[in-house]
């Protein structure tokens, strides 16, 4: 008696509350100002932290780079959106009149379809995705196989004991896709070489991920490639560690491993955003447009070459696959599958 | 038969490696629940005591102060958790709950405040390995027992004290009759409360210095989330092996060799999903669970009630 | 409370002892509804010293979480979205918890009700199926799917004393593992890259209950449902002799009451509660299975049920409340700038203070009862116990 009394009255306050603070506000959504990228705010969602060492620290740093170099007026991020939050999120965003609204990552594509109706003037774009039949919503299709390839390409070539190995995150679309363009890659320097593909289960248990690349020298793995986000950081250790090459993700991760890193392969997705800004600024924002992210497109930078580890034929080797894909001259053709 | 390759000295040693910290944190939340508390809370410890190790090794640089600073941490929380669940009798379950929850998230915000947002995270002085001169030097074994971090071995060390002093001396067998029979054990003039409270601090500060072998052993850094799941297995391993700290160091190597071994699975590309692949630790466990059984007295008959006099 | 007080043998005192029983028990009414609001709040404080250390205002961000909480219909209902599969887990928790079992294995529970809904949702042999038939289906399959996964651990359980905590905890990593594989593998969208599902039939969907929202029919289920298991814990035998089972097992086997059974059937219920929430959220709210679609509802649902004293209707308005904080934390991370770790302090704290609330509500008594047994001491009768 005593705890549906508790109940009922805790009802009746909430309820009380709720019609007190539920004022029915609607959605308002601002003209798109054309012209002038200074009026332009944009936000971004991204399914894991900002310093995750890999996927969401790389949406994030590209925004913020475009915000320094092209002047946005309003730069924000949500981190770590759960599934369940990510309608709820967007809708926020755009209904406080937000003029883009990027979903860093596949996941987020139902979501902005299903929300980008109400708000016909907001720009949407998602990352890793192809969208169709929607004038405000554009897809990015991050062809992550292009860093993959070099990877495993740069690694085919240094290779002694024809084992390479591959440590990834937690299986998904974008880490598929490094994944199978690191085996197309490998295949294309050293057919015969094997790529020996292993996935940490955790973002962020680096410890594990540690024991994970120990594991593969173990077997006779001499030089390994990481795209294990926050995990990678034990990878880069036990590499540098165990005198193992490694390529890495960016340059403050080579500084961790200065005497084995060969190289870094970078994501910077401030071409994305900046190119998404940019459509949407002229007015070109609709379902004919196009943002692909490749190395065409600016959006994986390869670099930190280290000589002493690489003789200056490979660097060049290296090289002129980046250039070809760069060029168009080498179109990687992967199903994620 | 390629496969029976998989087991041998680095597979060994791995397991031994990854078995430590969740055996250190198994080894004290024995010595807790035998005093009738349920600490579901060691994942928090851990992280507290990791994030505090790197804080430590940071401000002094010298990991001895980031162990000081974990071990200061362990008898803050073990403390507060003591104030909790045995002075303010809370449901031992829930408040373990919230404080993993809570050093989750207290522990990440306070890296970013203090270290800002890095591209890669701090790295701090970690302890080194210290190969134990003779004994490392010995064939096949050696090179698996004796060429550890001294944390390692102190986590191995720690189930024999353990066992020693809750088996073999007055210390644990009033430890034991609190959690068996309290009343009975303060009629016999034994500070119950005081005892429990003990526990509780020794219980957390287990977990914590098993989250300092995560940061400043086995690597020298500390990330979001580090411990990663290791507290639950660490409060699984105590189930598993029956209120016993041997029981819970087999448990704690259960989980180590599960990791190992679906480590080298991976690497020999078993045609089997590599999501399924990553829970094979849980799975031996909850064989084992199932199959060891067990009596149920084993189980301290007064664990998870509060005591009131 | 009352029964294990001593009679006081003088009737003089034994009156002022009805007195104050019956003051006291008024008093805790109002009492234990402040409790829990205390805890709150007290948790509100805390986190505002970490507000203004990062240098914001803690006001401004208190009110950004209010009004992504509650400010409009749009947000309203989205914390009744977020609140549906914690009042459903919360409630199969609550059960169990009163029949003295806790269940740490919501999570996994969740996840098998969501792959088991997603399925049928998704069958190809059922796509013409009307909504009224289609529906419940689904959340048939995703009770049977929670079910399966608490039946086996409850049976070891009831039937061998096997831990239930270790089992099912150790079963919530399991299905994480088999909804990634599912979804990488047999339960993936045909012709597509990405690891998630197709989407369910449109009429497998739970109706959206006022458009312009999010709230969908799975709300009314989950508050209809804890409605049915207040009936079924305080109005039938079933329930009582459930609650004797928890308050006092070893009169329970005296009054001859199947314990095994017992045991068996709230395992199943919990388990499929949890199954439920799982499709609740799949087919009212995101429409296709993908992994991790409800990370950490199994244990925040613990906290639910807890907080909610495991009263039905308690759950029901734990459960919204959580789900007015997930609802309102991000609007509240964006107005003060905090990172999404201080939401999860926010509700460590705050599961920390429920925790530990109950000895409060003992407050009221036990200050009455000391008070008493003073004024008894100098009268020289004996005293009344807590």
């Amino acid at each position: 008696m005593k705890k549906r009394l508790t109940a009922m009255t805790l009802a009746a306050a909430m309820t009380l509350a709720l019609t007190a603070c539920g004022g029915g506000s609607t959605p308002s959504s601002q003209t798109p100002e054309t012209g002038n990228p200074d009026g332009v705010s944009v936000a971004i969602l991204l399914p894991g932290t900002i310093n995750d060492a890999g996927w969401s620290a790389a949406g994030y740093n590209g925004l913020m780079q475009a915000k320094e170099d092209f002047g946005l007026a309003a730069a924000d991020y949500s981190e770590s959106v759960p599934l369940a939050e990510q309608e709820s999120t967007i809708r926020d965003y755009a209904s406080r009149g937000y003029n883009l609204i990027i979903g860093h990552g596949n996941d987020f594509q139902d979501a902005i379809e299903s929300v980008s109706g109400e708000f016909p003037d907001t720009a949407f774009a998602i990352t890793n995705s192809t969208v169709e039949g929607f004038d405000n919503v554009v897809g990015i299709d991050v062809k992550n196989e292009e860093q993959g390839y070099v990877a495993g390409y740069t690694l085919g070539l240094l290779t002694q004991s024809g084992k390479v190995g591959f440590v990834g995150s937690i299986e998904g679309l974008a880490q598929t896709r490094v994944e199978n363009g690191f085996v197309e890659g490998l295949k294309a320097s050293n057919p015969q070489a094997e790529a020996v593909v292993t996935y940490v289960g955790s973002m962020d248990d680096s410890t594990k991920a540690k024991e994970q690349a120990n594991a593969l020298f173990d077997e006779g793995v001499d030089c390994i490639f990481q795209y294990a986000q926050g995990a990678g950081i034990g990878v880069v250790q036990a590499a540098e560690e165990a005198g193992k090459l490694i390529v890495v993700t960016s340059p403050s991760q080579q500084e961790m491993a200065a005497n084995t890193a060969v190289m870094y392969v970078q994501t910077d997705t401030k071409e994305q955003i900046v190119s998404a800004v940019k459509a949407y600024t002229e007015g070109n924002f609709n379902s004919d447009l196009k943002i692909e992210g490749t190395f065409a497109s600016g959006l994986f930078k390869v670099g930190g070459f280290n000589s002493e580890l690489m003789s200056e034929e490979i660097q060049q080797q290296v090289q002129s696959v980046v250039d070809d894909l760069t060029s168009g001259a080498l179109n990687l053709e992967i199903s994620a599958s | 038969m390629e496969f029976l390759g998989i087991f041998n000295q680095d597979f060994f040693y791995t397991a031994i490696r990854m078995a430590a910290p969740i055996i250190l944190a198994a080894a004290g939340e024995v010595m807790l629940e035998r005093a009738g508390i349920f600490n579901l809370g060691i994942e928090g410890g851990m992280l507290l005591g990791a994030f505090l190790a790197v804080l430590g090794s940071y401000l002094f640089q010298s990991p001895w102060m980031g162990l000081l600073l974990a071990i200061f941490g362990g008898v803050v929380l073990g403390v507060i958790f003591g104030w909790a669940t045995i002075s303010l009798r809370a449901n031992q379950a829930v408040t373990g709950t919230g404080i993993n929850i809570l050093f989750a998230g207290l522990t990440s915000l306070l890296a970013r405040m203090i270290w800002g947002v890095r591209d890669v995270p701090l790295t701090v002085p970690a302890f080194q390995e210290v190969p134990i001169p003779l004994l490392s030097d010995i064939p096949l074994i050696g090179p698996v027992l004796f060429r550890h971090s001294f944390l390692v071995y102190v986590s191995y060390l720690m189930v024999f004290v353990l066992a020693f002093v809750l088996y073999k001396t007055t210390w644990g067998l009033k430890i034991r009759a609190i959690g068996e029979y309290p009343k009975a054990a303060d009629t016999m003039g034994i500070h119950v409360i005081g005892w429990k409270y003990g526990m509780s601090v020794l219980g957390n500060v287990c977990a914590a210095v098993a989250g300092v072998i995560l940061s400043i052993c086995f690597t020298n850094c500390f990330v979001d989330n580090i411990a990663s799941g290791r507290g639950y297995m660490a409060v699984a391993c105590v189930i598993l092996g029956q209120w016993n700290p041997f029981g819970a160091l087999a448990g704690g190597l259960i989980f180590g060799a599960g990791n190992a071994l679906q480590m080298r699975l991976q690497i020999y590309n078993v045609p089997i999903p590599t999501s399924l692949l990553l829970v094979i630790p849980m799975v031996l466990a909850l064989i084992m669970v199932l199959l060891v059984r067990g009596k149920a007295s084993a189980r301290p008959a007064a664990l998870s009630k509060p005591y009131e006099k | 409370m009352s029964e294990k007080t001593a009679a006081p043998p003088k009737a003089d005192a034994s009156a002022s002892y009805d007195r104050l029983d019956q003051l006291v028990r008024q008093f805790e009414k109002v009492f234990n509804i402040l409790i829990p609001v205390v805890a709150i709040v007290v948790s509100l404080l805390i986190g505002s010293i970490i507000i203004l250390a990062q240098g914001a205002s803690p006001l401004e961000a208190y009110a950004a979480l209010v009004q992504g909480a509650f400010g409009g219909a749009y947000n309203l209902s989205n914390s009744l979205v977020m609140a549906t599969p914690l009042i459903l887990t919360g409630l199969g928790i609550a059960l169990a918890a009163r029949c003295g079992i806790i269940n740490l294995g919501g999570e996994g529970q969740i996840v098998m009700g969501g792959i088991f809904a997603t399925f049928v949702g998704t069958l190809p042999q059922l796509q013409g199926l009307p909504a009224p038939v289609y529906v419940p289906l689904c959340l048939l399959a995703a009770f049977l799917g929670g079910a399966l996964w608490a039946a086996v651990p409850g049976y070891f359980f009831a039937r061998h004393g096997v831990n239930f905590m270790i089992t099912t905890m150790l079963l919530n990593d399991i299905a994480n593992g088999i909804i990634t594989a599912l979804v990488q593998g047999p339960m993936k969208e045909a012709d597509k890259f990405a690891p998630q599902s197709a989407q369910v039939a449109v009429s497998a969907r739970l109706p959206i209950l006022f458009s312009g929202t999010r709230l969908h029919a799975g709300f009314l289920l989950a508050v209809i449902l804890a409605a049915l298991a207040f009936f079924v814990l305080f109005k039938t035998p079933f329930g009582h002799d459930l609650r004797t089972l928890g308050e006092n097992p070893t009169a329970a086997r005296h009054a001859g009451i199947h314990v095994f059974g017992m045991q068996m059937v709230i395992v199943i219920l919990a388990g499929g509660l949890a199954g439920m929430a799982g499709s609740a959220e799949i087919l009212g709210s995101q429409y296709r299975l993908r992994s991790g679609f409800l990370s950490n509802y199994g244990y925040e649902a613990l906290a639910v049920a807890m907080l909610g004293q495991k009263h039905p209707f308690g759950v029901v308005i734990a459960g919204i409340l959580f789900g007015a904080l997930k609802s309102g934390r991000g609007s509240m991370a964006r107005a003060a700038d905090l990172p999404t770790s201080f939401s999860m302090v926010l509700s460590g704290v705050i599961i920390f203070f429920v925790a530990i609330s109950p000895i409060l509500m003992k407050l009221p008594r036990y200050l009455a009862l000391r008070e008493m047994n003073r004024k008894n001491r100098q009268s020289g009768s004996l005293s009344g116990t807590v």
